[in-house]
């Protein structure tokens, strides 16, 4: 059933087993999980069934440090939540993502890989995803294939989603449950607590018509995003001072994302029209993927890498120019008259000369835009304790204090940004297949100063056994709250390069085993 | 293709005269590969010399101390002396030269010209192609 709780009496309580605050990914996946069962889900959403500026506005915050885009951009506030508008991409951690890096302070899960395979896989139905395999070789579909490369680097892919609009397509499913209530346009203010906060002993709830409510349940479901739910505990100050499950100062801190630099390198590959249709988004058995580079995992860890993935855009004429002109500027007296155009035929045709004596074929060296790509590059960053989700002094239509946002780059993460673009020079190179270009602040701008964040926000409620360590504990409850849980990525305690949506649904899943246990 | 280097090679051993003149005007004369010194047969391996002497210049550039022929051709395939090398088979030449590059990527040895990273068997092969058309000067 949906229900619009403006529609409900005034101060009227709303009863379930369990309540879910936020209906996006996370929140419909544990829904799911319950369809048709015994156990009284209410499902409680702050939007309606549309976007609406006055809701969406709820999420307006401060942005300090680094630019950011703010969750009025990255986040949609209504009933799907952001599903409403993702890309698609997905792709499981790596192992490596799980497991702890001696040189890598805060890093690791509680479990491996391993554990959470099986949701993985229960994950790709959910998100209308191919076979359970992200392997390049596995994609090979006849001579669309990865690269024969070695070295640092390999092929990998992420899946394409439709994408699943997690409202569109599990909905219906939803409003005809006998035991799953969707309420819309419902508002958490706070979670309520008594002294010593063991428990959540109910939610104060508001809708922005001026409506309050309440609801009860034995346990409730954070499941409101990244920065959204440190937000919510944050607010829930009145007899947790510092907020709920904030003891250990934890909550909001080690916010995370994936830095991303559109334009880091050109690859001028040797031949006229390199075959690199996998790193396209294309279709295999009827799977949409798309090839992107990672580190080999030994070496990263043995370099002390972030783990990275680059993928490749067809080049710009700008960007042919730019990385031209780096060469000719440094070939100061050679320039008499000579274009951007003729210095690239001129490179083009000399590694194309180097090449065909490595054994690679070659079309005329021309120097043409069709040989031309440039990387897009995103990676890990080790978690940090100074970026961090904070409340903001100001407050929203609700009275409720808003975020100040303060992201952060780790110290590496120019060296981590320069060393993965070398290794895939490296592996492309040794192949005999392409020369790559990595853009410094020298010609085309510091390209670290322009990295945006990709609206996945992570790690504000981490995961560790360890209360002095993380908000959460293995089983996604809040430390020292027996009835508390939390969902989404706010739990990563680390994250690799893969977007994060499959891995949230795959951890929705396994909290929702969770939660039945503790019913039962 | 293998008649054109031939050419390219001749012409060079006629007395440098490809960078002043232009180097396919002079392709006609004839003179066999394992009779030229080192540094024309690795210029020979190249089908576009002209290109490959513009990014030499380059490299020269960034790294000034390589800008004298013998140095180079010592960095460029260490341990085998220059005569050595001159006396080796084409394909065994081509072999060498091959192995170093792709060694190069693999291993790392990589110089960065304005962050076109190059390996530096293969600039240092376009150094050559660019001192032997500058006259041997840098």
């Amino acid at each position: 059933m949906i229900v619009d709780a403006r529609a409900l009496p005034q101060d009227s309580t709303i009863a379930a087993d369990i309540a879910i605050i936020g209906a996006g990914a996370a929140g419909i996946t544990i829904a799911r999980s319950f369809l048709d069962g015994a156990v009284k889900v209410a499902l409680i959403e702050s939007g309606g069934l549309d976007f609406d500026a006055a809701t969406q506005d709820l999420y307006d915050g401060d942005i300090v440090g680094h630019d950011y885009f703010p969750p009025t951009v990255t986040r949609l506030r209504y009933f799907g939540g952001s599903t409403n508008h993702w890309d698609g991409l997905c792709r499981p951690l790596d192992p490596s993502d799980f497991a702890r890096r001696p040189d890598v302070p805060d890093s690791g899960w509680p479990f491996d890989a391993a554990h959470l395979d099986p949701y993985y896989r229960r994950a790709q139905s959910i998100c209308q995803l191919g076979p359970y395999d992200y392997e390049a070789a596995f994609w090979r579909d006849g001579d669309v294939g990865p690269l024969p490369i070695s070295g640092g680097v390999r092929s990998a892919v992420f899946q394409n989603s439709p994408p699943t609009r997690f409202a569109s397509v599990y909905g219906d499913e939803l409003r005809g449950a006998s035991n799953i209530t969707v309420y819309l346009n419902a508002n958490l203010l706070e979670l309520d607590t008594v002294a010593p906060c063991r428990e959540v002993t109910g939610l104060a709830l508001a809708c922005l018509d001026g409506k309050r409510l309440r609801a009860k349940a034995m346990l409730y479901v954070l499941a409101c995003g990244g920065i959204e739910n440190p937000r919510l505990l944050l607010n829930s100050d009145r007899v947790a001072t510092r907020g709920l499950g904030n003891d250990n100062d934890l909550v909001g801190r080690y916010f995370m994302d994936h830095p991303k630099i559109w334009k880091g390198s050109e690859v001028l590959f040797a031949t006229e029209r390199p075959d690199l249709e996998f790193y396209d988004y294309h279709t295999v058995r009827g799977t949409r993927i798309q090839g992107v580079f990672v580190p080999v995992t030994e070496v990263m860890l043995k370099e002390g890498l972030a783990n990275f993935a680059i993928c490749l855009d067809h080049a710009s004429l700008a960007d042919v120019s730019a990385s031209a002109a780096a060469l000719r500027t440094l070939k100061r007296n050679f320039g008499h008259g000579e274009t951007a155009g003729d210095v690239l035929r001129h490179l083009a045709r000399a590694i194309g000369d180097v090449d065909s004596l490595v054994g690679a074929v070659y079309d005329k060296a021309t120097g043409s835009l069709r040989r031309f790509f440039s990387t897009r590059y995103w990676c890990d960053c080790p978690p940090q304790r100074d970026s961090r989700i904070t409340l903001s002094d100001r407050r929203d239509a609700l009275g409720q204090r808003r975020v100040r946002i303060d992201w952060r780059l780790p110290a590496d993460f120019a060296r981590n940004f320069q060393r993965a673009h070398a290794l895939l020079a490296e592996a492309l190179g040794s192949a005999g297949l392409a020369r790559l270009h990595v853009n410094t602040a020298e010609d085309v701008g510091d390209p670290i100063a322009s990295v945006e964040n990709s609206h996945h926000h992570m790690g504000t409620t981490r995961m560790h056994v360890d209360p002095r360590h993380g908000v959460v504990d293995a089983d996604c409850r809040v430390h020292g709250i027996a009835n508390l849980f939390i969902a989404g990525s706010s739990v990563f305690p680390t994250y690799g390069q893969a977007n994060p949506t499959l891995t949230i649904v795959a951890l929705a899943l396994r909290l929702a085993d969770h939660l039945r246990e503790a019913l039962a | 293709m293998i008649r054109a280097r031939r050419r390219l090679l001749a012409t060079l051993a006629a007395g440098l005269l490809w960078p002043a003149l232009g180097g396919r005007r002079l392709w006609s004369l004839a003179t066999p590969a394992s009779a030229l010194p080192i540094h024309l047969r690795l210029v020979g391996l190249l089908r576009r010399p002209d290109s490959a002497a513009f990014i030499g210049r380059a490299y020269l550039e960034a790294e000034p101390a390589e800008a004298e022929l013998g140095r180079i051709l010592a960095l460029l395939l260490p341990g085998r002396s220059a005569a050595a090398l001159a006396a080796l088979p084409a394909a065994e030449l081509r072999r060498l030269v091959t192995a170093r590059h792709r060694g190069d990527f693999s291993e790392g040895r990589t110089v960065s010209l304005g962050g076109w990273i190059l390996s530096r068997t293969e600039a240092r092969l376009y150094a050559v192609a660019a001192l032997t058309a500058d006259g041997l000067s840098a």
